[in-house]
């Protein structure tokens, strides 16, 4: 059975000759998600890159359904099924929220208080998603999408 | 203790739905046509029309502090009297100014009395404002064992822009005679031994509280900035404090004492003396970038590809009241980005009560009366109950304006 890429799509079957696993289409429009996992791009600018073992650029891959608690310490225990109740309120698509929670947990390397507060980003945190500002996209709750691009810049180095 | 507002129509479980971000549509509010890429005090700007936007800002702040009396009904040409310093401390505020004011008034611009063509003439607005431009960084490691010293990754910086001149200083020059002397200021004799670095070091060590180390900090910086404009004839000195550092500034300079110069912490014509001031001899400190957020400085970097060198935090700065405030003001414009522009709005309607009675030797900046008065006033000197007998022993106090004075003297509570 094919699985489904997120909550919101409905899926079709695949012929016969594509691989279940790896690409799942939409009936509405084709969002080319993975069915597993979601590859994306971070960036760090404004000096939070020396958290992160100086390096500016990230390339990430992460599960296209995370736990609906962001919770970073281990993967879905088993693929989700249509038929199983608890995959809906066990896990959702993985979204902004999900990323910070786990670049605090995988890569940050030190002071983990300067780049998070709670369950987001400090103050004077800016995040771009796709070169947009994250509060006209949903912020923490914007469903992350193959190949985008997340950028986190800092503003505290003042005047 | 129960969190109920105890309304029995309302469910228990609702949330306080989230306010939006922004107004209205996605869609940038000065072009119409294009997707929003940036959030701005509630209103949506895209990339294409934030940039124009935001050297507009800038030019209306800068441009009527340029000639030296204000303009009239009738626009003049922008003539200073003088060179333009821009001071640099490696943030972002100043990396912004730094590349705003290349771009504006330098590279787009030929130099002053030179023509190209005839046909060209002299059309002032091709010509550049100030002749000469020099950007000042003052290094402050040497305050602080084992803090980097960045004066190098500042020069880099610099040197990209042409025809802008690097002028490094170190914050122990301030206790350098030489360095006075080089900037025309004769200095009494005084004896010393060692060296301005081991001086500047007993001056913080000897500071009663850790709130006084970043104050002391910024009032030696700024003096030497005002003394080497001074010194290279220049009648500008641009700091890069946006409107969030302008902010925070406000309130922390009102919690330690320096409310009656609130006025000159946004703008301040300065003088050495009343000699220079009668003999025109005067910097204008101007911050061009004061109504412009630090989230637009943000994303005017990043989108310019701006590098940002960055400012170390001073060690036991987290102590501090500067500190603090900006914590509170930064995470106050996260929710409320509005209240941000109220603080120095409302701060600019301020003005002190009694008229400056002098200057203060330390600070340079107008000092109030009765600042010891007040002081007996309020805190208890001494347990006994006989008056206080005045010491025959010089001292400083009364020549201090307040915040100095609190500076000197407020100890730590711990």
């Amino acid at each position: 059975m094919p699985q489904r890429c997120c909550q919101y799509a409905g899926w079709q079957l695949p012929s016969l000759t594509e691989d279940y696993g790896t690409f799942c289409r939409l009936r509405r429009n084709d969002c080319g998600v993975t069915a597993v996992h979601i590859s994306l791009k971070v960036e760090f600018g404004g000096g939070l890159e020396l958290l992160f073992d100086n390096q500016r650029s990230h390339k990430l891959t992460l599960p296209a359904r995370v736990p609906l608690d962001n919770s970073t310490s281990s993967p879905p225990s088993s693929p989700p099924s249509p038929q199983n109740n608890e995959y809906e309120g066990e896990t959702k698509p993985v979204d902004v929220a999900y990323l910070i929670h786990w670049l605090r947990h995988h890569l940050l390397k030190e002071r983990a208080e300067l780049f998070m507060e709670g369950d987001t980003v400090r103050p004077g945190i800016l995040v771009l998603i796709n070169d947009t500002d994250w509060e006209l996209e949903g912020e923490g709750e914007y469903v992350i999408k193959n190949g985008d691009e997340v950028v986190f810049i800092s503003t505290l180095h003042g005047g | 203790m129960s969190t109920s507002c105890g309304n029995p129509n309302a469910e228990s479980d609702a949330l306080m739905p989230r306010r939006r971000k922004f107004d209205r549509s996605k869609l940038c509010i000065k072009c119409k046509i294009n997707q929003g890429n940036i959030v701005i005090r509630h209103a949506v700007y895209c990339k294409d029309c934030f940039l124009p936007m935001m050297y507009n800002k800038i030019k209306r702040t800068i441009e009527p502090t340029i000639n030296p009396t204000p303009e009239g009904p009738r626009k003049k040409n922008l003539n200073p009297s003088g060179n333009l310093v821009i001071a640099f401390s490696g943030g972002l505020g100043s990396t912004v100014l730094l590349d705003v004011i290349y771009r504006g008034y330098f590279s787009s611009r030929r130099p002053r009395g030179e023509t190209n063509t005839l046909s060209e003439g002299k059309d002032p607005k091709k010509e550049r404002v100030w002749k000469e431009g020099k950007v000042c960084y003052v290094e402050v490691c040497g305050a602080f064992h084992g803090m980097r010293d960045r004066t190098d990754d500042v020069r880099r910086i610099v040197e990209r822009y042409d025809d802008l001149e690097f002028v490094p200083l170190r914050i122990e020059d301030a206790f350098d005679e030489s360095w006075w002397e080089s900037v025309d200021l004769i200095l009494s004799p005084c004896s010393r031994n060692g060296t301005p670095l081991s001086a500047l070091c007993n001056y913080l060590s000897s500071l009663p509280a850790p709130t006084a180390i970043p104050s002391t900090l910024q009032t030696l910086t700024r003096l030497l900035l005002l003394h080497t404009a001074l010194s290279t004839h220049s009648s500008h000195l641009a700091l890069g404090t946006c409107l969030t550092s302008l902010s925070i500034s406000l309130v922390s300079l009102v919690a330690q004492g320096g409310g009656f110069n609130l006025k000159e912490e946004v703008q301040e014509e300065w003088s050495p003396d009343s000699l220079s001031r009668s003999k025109g001899r005067s910097v204008r400190v101007v911050r061009p970038l004061k109504d412009i957020v630090m989230k637009e400085c943000a994303m005017y970097a990043w989108w310019k590809g701006l590098e940002i060198v960055g400012q170390e935090t001073w060690p036991g700065a987290r102590q501090g009241i500067s500190r603090i405030t900006k914590d509170f003001i930064i995470g106050l414009e996260k929710d409320y980005p509005s209240t941000v522009s109220t603080i120095a709005r409302t701060c600019a309607k301020l003005s002190p009560k009694d008229h400056a009675v002098g200057t203060c030797i330390l600070c340079n900046r107008p000092a109030q009366p009765g600042v010891q008065e007040w002081k007996n006033r309020i805190s208890i000197r001494s347990l006994s109950t006989d008056p206080p007998v005045s010491s025959e022993k010089a001292s400083l106090a009364p020549y201090l304006c307040y915040a100095c004075h609190t500076t000197l003297t407020s100890k730590s509570s711990k």
